[in-house]
């Protein structure tokens, strides 16, 4: 049976993990660590980097490395979330051409999926070479409170890197799987996921048989440890105008550093009490002379530059408790996840809110993508005894008449679920009618997100109000949406699968998949060549280690002096073949070269 | 289960179908699907109506993991995945409204008022058979002495009133309805409805409506003369002979047995009439206002030139319709409150039909029917009479108006939306729907 991997494809850091014999194991990347920066960076020479080698180029190439694109995915342009990014990132982010975002890297613009699918492809290389097989099948998680353009968009990200995705499922409640798989309970808990990116918090149920019901889902998608660092680097900025009266946001180099500087002080003042931030050589002034960073930060000032924002993450736990109908009481268990779990004033604002200890018995950083991979394991292996009963985060209904908002299927409804309203038209003989399907919570339907449109055609001619449709909602257990319509007079039917949309057509997703095959492609031969190369000249550094005894050998004998000739052509040949970056004809001298090198060997021993 | 599953030319297509579900699940999933529609939360889940919280989830939870789609990932189910994924959407509907304290509660008062204004609705189809039953009462009495010498009697039926089945009926029918909604597999089914049992009107037991092989019975008898047929044969079975005869006699000695006739058959009449008022008035005095009023319903019918009964069946009647529209209203209230709205506008619907000048329930009727997408001419009457009852009101004139609009009657909703602004001047959710239609 095919392994399904499961991918934490997170703002700051990625994680990929997998169940083996009923073993839930994160996979190290190469470099040893268990999860990966959600980075990508193009070098002046145009080669892609990922991960940790991008992270570490980040300042010197501030301009051409992408971080946090989640934040980016499956938003319109014209978003304001969007337009924060544009003002604050040290990347280009352009209008793409579906009124959809693009990122320009060395003057090549890329969509938001294309870079998170770079990411999503070096996971899957890392299960990879860890499992030694191909891994076409993922889990991916994504916020809880991403919407169907978002969840899309990674889906097309997904794809575009050669996945298989079987499922998108919810980050908190993969937290929630791998807390309690494996553990026969029953049990309420609350999952409080704070990561670099977007803020959750779930509450689910642990029922006998395996299942695990969400019950109340809710959260804010541009809430995160990216706008705690925002905090800091606003705070360090304040600071140094105030000083020098320079404002280092207008240097791209600066303020990349600064981001670095933010980040890494922030997770120290969750260990220690106070740290300091000190950037040498940060900009130059006026005058020609380099002026320095240097700042003290206590734990106190971080918590007091970041308490509405905890705040905000308290007022969404009261507000989903009741949604959930439940009271603090009946919580059983706090879990919590993601990076900025780590704060102790988070842990403290969590346990006087829920007034219980948060469970410790989770890791922050792994348990989702251990619960992607649990999942992931749960659909494909009939003998995994474990049910998902999902929700909607959003209430999904149509646009109405007059630009009103009418809800269909609401918010925190377990899926699959369908629901069905009859319309009728609405003007004299119309034949067609146009249902715009959209998502979210406000009455107004501009406020909410469009996922989609169609018009159902071929209806009877008839004065108005008299053809009556009858449209069935229905969210299926892949949460695909679909809405099929019924003419009630003739029975006809009709169904659309609403699609939501990344933003990309098929076809340029179809072409970015031939990019990114492309890219597996060229990587893969030239990790074939690397490896060839190394050999080759390891095995030639040995010959030319015995070319001078051999010779003196040779020498003295009357044997053999054409092989000292031959010897030299095939190393001659073989460093030929390795400037030339071929690999076939690399691999091809190897056999020659160890060849000779054996023969140098036998020379040598029989010698002495 | 098994042994429930019909098999219909449908289920027989779905057993034969080529998907990766065993025998037993396949039989379970369209034995379950059939029921769907009949049981109840709790029959549903399988669980008692008293059961805590936790016996619910654990119901719900055992069924989740059986009928999840996901269980089957990617498999092949075919047909079986809408009828899964229904199951589903059900077992989830049960298990949120069983553990919700609220909820729950309102179910079970909702179950309740349906197990109700169903007995009282059948109780009241019942006055109508009870009706026949006095008739054919009277006929027997008046004939039993005005047959010929040497006949066989009356009917097969002992001496029994027609009174205990009657006034047994309200707890009868209350204990009968129960298990039909809510206790699983079996109660269902109902007995065939010519059941060899019933012999004679007196022996009806219970409250469904009379037997129509007595009803029969009692035509045949009539087209006889009186004379009761030949019991043991099936009387649909028998072709209807002409009457016999009758004895030669002289005109005389015929006129005076009609007139002998006539006057037992007044007799009888008045007798049973007092018979019924005295079962009214006992059921009256019990506060069984409905039972009273079919009583009261049957004995009109046999003495219908009594003014003073007349006032007071109708008193009576319209007690027992105010019951019924409460028991309307209170679920078309949950009706409303759960979306149900098809059932709420019939629900709302019904209440008008006895309160024709409650304005509120034609005004929830209208909108219910709206958002049901059901009769808009219908929506539009209700709404109308409501203005019409209260032409002051300024949301009414709103709900109009958005009965206009579904209609596309653009014109319609400003005129009524531009007397609810008169009405209401600092509404502003009307002019804004006002600013809306002028567009």
């Amino acid at each position: 049976m095919e392994k399904v991997i499961g991918i934490d494809l997170g703002t700051t850091n990625s994680c990929v993990a997998i169940v083996e014999n009923g073993v839930p194991t994160v996979i190290p990347n190469r470099g040893g660590y268990k999860t990966t920066p959600s980075m990508v960076a193009v070098t002046e020479a145009g080669k892609r980097l990922v991960g940790h080698i991008a992270k570490r180029q980040a300042i010197t190439n501030a301009e051409n490395t992408v971080y946090a694109a989640k934040r980016l995915i499956g938003r319109k342009w014209n978003s304001p979330q969007v337009k924060n990014a544009v003002a604050t990132s040290s990347y280009r982010i352009v209008q793409g051409p579906h009124t959809d975002v693009r990122i320009v890297l060395r003057e090549k613009e890329y969509s938001v999926s294309e870079i998170s699918a770079m990411v999503l492809q070096e996971m899957k290389v890392i299960a990879e070479d860890y499992l030694g097989e191909p891994a076409s099948k993922a889990v991916i998680t994504v916020p809880a409170y991403f919407n169907d353009n978002q969840r899309q968009a990674t889906k097309d990200a997904g794809e575009i890197a050669g996945l298989d995705v079987i499922r998108i499922i919810n980050e908190p409640t993969a937290a929630a799987l791998s807390y309690g798989f494996g553990k026969n309970v029953e049990k309420t808990i609350a999952v409080y996921d704070f990561g670099g990116g977007t803020f959750d918090i779930s509450i689910l149920e642990i029922g006998s048989s395996g299942v695990f019901k969400v019950i109340a889902t809710a959260g804010d998608t541009f809430l995160g440890g990216e706008d705690v660092d925002a905090r800091i680097i606003d705070w360090l900025v304040h600071g140094f105008k105030e000083e020098h009266g320079i404002d280092l946001r207008q240097d791209r180099m600066a303020l990349q550093r600064l981001k670095d500087a933010a980040e890494k002080a922030k997770c120290e003042l969750s260990s220690v009490r106070e740290t300091e931030v000190n950037l040498p050589f940060i900009i130059s002034s006026g005058r020609n002379e380099a002026l320095h960073l240097q700042r003290t930060i206590d734990r106190k000032t971080l918590e007091e530059l970041s308490a509405d924002l905890i705040e905000r993450t308290v007022d969404i736990c009261k507000q989903t408790l009741v949604d959930a109908h439940l009271e603090k009481e009946d919580i059983e268990e706090v879990i919590l996840v993601g990076g900025m779990t780590r704060m102790p004033r988070i842990q403290q604002a969590v346990a006087d809110f829920f007034e219980r200890e948060p469970c410790k018995g989770v890791h922050p950083d792994e348990s989702v993508a251990l619960g992607a991979g649990i999942q992931g394991s749960a659909l494909i292996d009939d003998k995994q005894e474990m049910v998902l009963l999902d929700v909607t985060p959003h209430a999904l209904g149509i646009m109405t008449q007059g630009g009103y908002f009418e809800e269909l299927i609401p918010q925190n409804t377990t899926v699959p679920t369908h629901r069905t309203k009859i319309f009728t038209t609405s003007r004299e003989n119309q034949t067609a009618v146009k249902i715009v399907v959209m998502q979210g919570e406000s009455e107004r339907a501009e406020e909410n997100e469009l996922l989609g449109e169609f018009i159902l055609t071929g209806l009877r001619r008839a004065p108005k109000g008299t053809v009556e449709i009858e449209v069935t909602f229905e969210i299926n257990a892949d949460g695909i949406v679909s809405v099929h319509a019924k003419d009630l007079e003739t029975g006809k039917e009709q169904s659309i699968e609403v699609t939501a949309s990344s933003g990309l057509t098929r076809d340029e997703i179809k072409d970015m998949m031939e990019g990114a095959k492309d890219y597996m492609v060229e990587r893969r031969s030239t990790e074939e060549f690397e490896a060839a190369k190394q050999e080759a000249e390891r095995i030639v550094g040995e010959i030319e280690r015995l070319f001078p005894q051999v010779e003196q050998i040779v020498a003295a004998s009357d044997f053999g002096r054409d092989a000292i000739e031959k010897a030299r052509a095939i190393v001659t040949k073989a460093r030929s073949a390795i400037g030339k970056r071929d690999v076939a004809a690399v691999k091809a001298e190897i056999e020659g070269l160890s060849r000779t090198h054996r023969m140098f060997k036998g020379v040598v021993a029989k010698t002495h | 289960m098994a042994d429930a599953l019909l098999r219909t030319p449908e289920d027989e297509a779905a057993l034969a179908e080529e998907v990766d579900l065993d025998e037993e699940m396949r039989v379970s999933v369209l034995t379950l699907t059939r029921k769907l529609d009949v049981l109840d939360h709790y029959a549903l889940l399988g669980v008692d109506h008293g059961v805590d919280r936790k016996a619910v989830k654990r119901a719900y939870f055992d069924l989740a993991a059986r009928y999840h789609p996901d269980k089957y990932f990617r498999k092949k189910l075919g047909s079986y995945k809408p009828r899964m994924e229904a199951i589903f959407g059900r077992i989830t509907l049960a298990h949120d409204t069983l553990t919700s304290p609220e909820k729950r509660e309102e179910y079970d008062v909702y179950l309740d008022e349906q197990r109700r204004s169903r007995s009282i609705e059948d109780l009241m189809a019942d006055a109508l058979s009870e009706v026949e039953r006095a008739r054919e009462t009277v006929e027997r009495e008046a004939s039993r002495g005005t047959a010929p010498a040497g006949s066989p009697g009356v009917a097969p039926t002992g001496t029994s009133s027609p009174a205990p089945a009657m006034s047994g009926a309200p707890a009868a029918s209350v204990a009968s309805v129960a298990p039909a909604t809510s206790v699983a597999p079996g109660a269902i089914s109902s007995a065939p409805p010519d059941g060899p049992a019933v012999s004679g009107s007196g022996s009806v037991s219970g409250s469904r409506p009379i037997d129509p092989a007595i009803r029969r019975e009692a035509l045949a008898r009539k087209l006889l003369g009186g004379r009761s047929p030949s019991s043991g044969t099936t009387p649909a079975a028998r072709p209807i002979t002409p009457a016999p005869p009758a004895p030669p006699t002289t005109a005389d000695a015929m006129e005076a047995l009609r007139r002998r006739y006539e006057e037992r058959k007044s007799q009888a009449q008045a007798a049973q009439a007092k018979k019924y008022v005295a079962l009214a008035d006992t059921a009256s005095a019990a506060g069984d206002v409905v039972t009273a009023a079919n009583n009261f319903r049957v004995a009109l019918t046999l003495t219908p030139d009594d003014t003073d009964l007349s006032r007071r069946a109708a008193e009576v009647q319209t007690r027992a319709d105010g019951i019924l529209a409460e028991t309307y209203e209170r679920q078309g209230t949950y009706e409303e409150r759960n979306g149900q709205w098809p059932e709420a506008a019939r629900s709302w619907s019904r209440v008008t039909k006895v309160r024709p000048a409650d304005a509120s329930a034609h005004v929830r009727a209208a909108e219910a029917i709206v958002k049901a997408g059901g009769d808009l001419r219908e929506a539009s009457r209700l709404a109308q009479r409501a203005c019409a009852l209260e032409a002051e009101s300024a949301p009414f004139r709103v709900t109009l108006a958005n009965v206009y609009l579904a209609a596309g009657m653009a014109l319609n909703a400003r005129r009524e939306l531009e007397t609810a602004a008169q009405l209401a001047p600092h509404d502003d959710t009307i002019r804004s729907m006002l600013k809306r239609v002028a567009k």
